[in-house]
């Protein structure tokens, strides 16, 4: 092998091909996580099955604007997210295209902010002056954005909402 | 040099290492000074935050995608298309594809960050420029892959040298990663939580399979050509390739910790991850027996230097990993600064320093001109080292803090008040690893365009060794 490229290329791949097909393809063959919960139900009739409404505008600002580097849309059964609202469920971002689950929390998780802010007035205020709503606050103003965006965007925060789950019935245990 | 090598498509012999190596300092230079900002940013929310722009969002992919696509990717592959023709004792297949190449990743990159800055962007993080761009990226890179095969096919010297091993195994996994974390979900539905894991696939694949196996190819080239000493045990070295090889591949899921997955796929990412010890630890062992009985050189010889921090700051990625990837430190770790911490450590302090070394060693080689300073060298190198260690400790720091307070359901203001001070320290060390870089720049530059009197290329070997 030490001079074969042939024999190098073929195992480098087939190595590959086994981790790939355990960690990325297998689980496709997990139904539990083939299940979209009503919170999924709930998300794609607002956004998928209607691209011009102010909750799918919002998400793509979302996106644009990168708000996902700061906030994680992402509760685990862990001490520290016990009270960002109920754990992420597989199903629960079926339908989002991409996800948005984000990778940081420089800013608190919006899974449920929906739940936690409902109110579209307050949400519009705080991107326009972050600190003028919460005194210190290290998130960016985004005043400069037109009236119809800030709508949109503040549609999309309240949309962002637990919808009652039958499934869920057992509580996540807070293991750590 | 002369007229010759300055026209579009060069021919000249390494011509296309030469663009390569320098362009890609552009790449270092500018999305660094972003990252800078976006530490300021974040003590100062309302610097430079007067357009879309310029806002903290489309501002960090610029930076990740900069640096990542950019500098590391394009000092790394320059470095390929210089070591790889004398490892094989022939000469690159071909300098004119390779001068394509550098051409299509300068401009790739070019509107790569403009559709960026712009906001264009799939959203998926480390994956953010848009399918056509990655359709190019493929073109580009294929046109990589096939010199390096090429190459190959019209070896002189039959036996590879570890250096090919790795080099040829991130040819061949580069695409494949690229391609599964870059699936356009917006016309192929994929369920959010396999988004995910793909999403990270990636992530840590391009890290593992990708930066990782080009800059130990790098490494095994450098060490015994700037020490003139055999390397400790090749054994070792493909010990070391194999098990990258068999176990990389498999750590995606450890990003997805407590996340919405089956217990067996948490575990089949965390295993994996523990096992990764192993390569790091054969990198390390023939590094330092390579060199033992000449400790010295780490004192001497600058690029022995940059080596051997390069190795320590590898080996303390990869037990920081590990150490993440379990359950119930990820619990506490995981969203915090911690992460960022490091997520800079082994692009920063182990491949951009092995990428720094590389030029040390090879642009002098190719312009035939000696380097302008191996004190300024110094300089780069001790800017770089401490102030990774004051970003690098501040973030932790902060990361843990931040960890614990919400765990004990503190505040969140409050928890961001108390960082502050660990962010400002943040930018101080940002601002030492920014002044490392330019100072670096400062020194290509002259290297190249100051007209010394040329001087033999073994003779540079030796100045290499006595200079520090
Ligand atoms: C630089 C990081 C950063 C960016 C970018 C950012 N935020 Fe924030 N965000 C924060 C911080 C810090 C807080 C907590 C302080 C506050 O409420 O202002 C916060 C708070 C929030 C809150 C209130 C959450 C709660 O539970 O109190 C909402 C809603 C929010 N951000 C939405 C957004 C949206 C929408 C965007 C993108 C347009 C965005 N953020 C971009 C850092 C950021
Ligand atoms: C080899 C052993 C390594 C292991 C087991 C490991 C493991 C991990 C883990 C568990 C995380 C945390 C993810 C999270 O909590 O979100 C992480 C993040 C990260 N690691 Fe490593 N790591 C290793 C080495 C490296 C290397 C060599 C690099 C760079 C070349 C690297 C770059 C990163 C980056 C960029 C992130 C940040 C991802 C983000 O944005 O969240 N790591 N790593």
């Amino acid at each position: 092998m030490e001079r074969n490229t042939t024999k190098l290329i073929v195992l480098s791949l087939f190595f590959f091909a086994v981790g790939f097909v355990a960690t990325v393809l297998l689980p496709f063959m997990d139904q539990g996580l083939m299940r979209p919960t009503p919170t999924a139900e709930y998300r794609k009739e607002l956004i998928l099955d209607q691209p011009d409404s102010p909750e799918a505008r919002g998400r793509a600002l979302y996106m644009q604007y990168g708000c996902q580097y700061c906030h994680s849309q992402w509760v685990r059964p862990v001490l520290a997210d016990e009270r960002l609202g109920p754990v992420l469920r597989a199903g629960d971002s079926y339908y989002d295209a991409p996800h948005l689950h984000g990778s940081a929390r420089i800013g608190p998780d919006l899974l449920w902010v929906g739940d936690r802010i409902p109110d579209k007035g307050w949400h519009i205020q705080h991107l326009i002056d972050p600190q003028g709503v919460v005194e210190g606050s290290i998130m960016p103003s985004y005043n400069w954005l037109t009236e119809e965006e800030l709508e949109a965007l503040a549609a999309y925060m309240v949309s962002l909402k637990y919808i009652e789950n039958p499934d869920d019935v057992v509580d996540p245990q807070y293991r750590y | 040099m002369s007229t010759n090598s300055l026209s579009l498509l060069s021919t000249e012999k390494d011509s296309a290492a030469k663009y390569m190596m320098l362009s890609s300092l552009i790449w270092l230079i500018v999305p660094s000074l972003l990252g800078l900002f976006l530490a300021i940013k974040l003590v100062w929310p309302d610097f430079l935050n007067q357009s879309p722009y310029l806002s903290f969002g489309p501002m960090r992919t610029v930076h990740t995608n900069g640096v990542l696509l950019g500098w590391l990717s394009m000092v790394q592959v320059g470095a390929m298309y210089y070591m790889l023709p004398r490892l094989l004792n022939t000469t690159l297949w071909s300098e004119r594809l390779g001068n394509v190449t550098v051409w299509m990743w300068n401009i790739g990159m070019t509107i790569g960050a403009g559709t960026l800055f712009m906001g264009i962007t799939s959203g998926v993080e480390y994956a953010e420029l848009i399918w056509p761009l990655d359709l190019y990226i493929v073109v580009m890179v294929s046109l990589v892959i096939l010199n390096a095969f090429m190459t190959v096919a019209q070896r002189q010297e039959r036996q590879f040298y570890v250096s090919v091993w790795y080099f040829l195994g991130s040819m061949v996994w580069l695409p494949l990663v690229y391609l599964v974390g870059n699936v356009p979900v917006e016309m192929i539905h994929v369920p959010g939580v396999h988004q995910l894991n793909m999403n990270w696939f990636l992530g840590h694949n391009i890290l593992g399979l990708w930066f990782t196996t080009m800059g130990v190819a790098m490494v095994y080239y450098l060490l015994p050509k700037v020490t003139g000493l055999p390397i400790y045990s090749h054994k070792l070295s493909l010990i070391g390739f194999w098990t990258i090889a068999i176990f990389y591949v498999w750590n995606g899921p450890h990003h997805l910790a407590n996340g919405p997955i089956p217990p067996w796929l948490q575990k089949a990412g965390i295993v994996p991850s523990l096992l990764m010890i192993i390569p790091v630890w054969t990198v390390i062992a023939n590094v330092f027996g390579t060199i033992k009985n000449q400790m010295n050189l780490i004192r001497d010889n600058v690029i022995v230097k940059y080596l051997i921090t390069a190795g320590i700051f590898y080996l303390a990625a990869c037990l920081q990993g590990p150490f993440q990837s379990f359950m119930s430190v990820s619990a506490v770790l995981k969203f915090t600064h911690w992460t960022v911490g490091h997520a800079h450590m082994a692009p920063f302090a182990t491949f951009t320093f092995i990428g720094m070394a590389a030029m040390y060693y090879i642009i002098p080689r190719l312009t035939g001109q000696s380097l302008y300073s191996w004190s300024l060298a110094n300089w780069t190198y001790w800017l770089g080292t401490l102030g990774f260690l004051v970003m690098g400790l501040s973030l932790w720091t902060a990361g843990v803090m931040q960890g614990f307070a919400w765990i004990d359901g503190k505040d969140f203001m409050a928890v961001v008040e108390a960082i502050r001070p660990y962010m400002l320290l943040r930018i101080l060390g940002g601002a030492m690893m920014m002044a490392s870089m330019v100072v670096f720049l400062w020194n290509m530059v002259m290297t190249v365009r100051t007209s010394q009197a040329k001087i033999p290329l073994e003779q540079s070997d030796q100045k290499v060794m006595v200079q520090s």
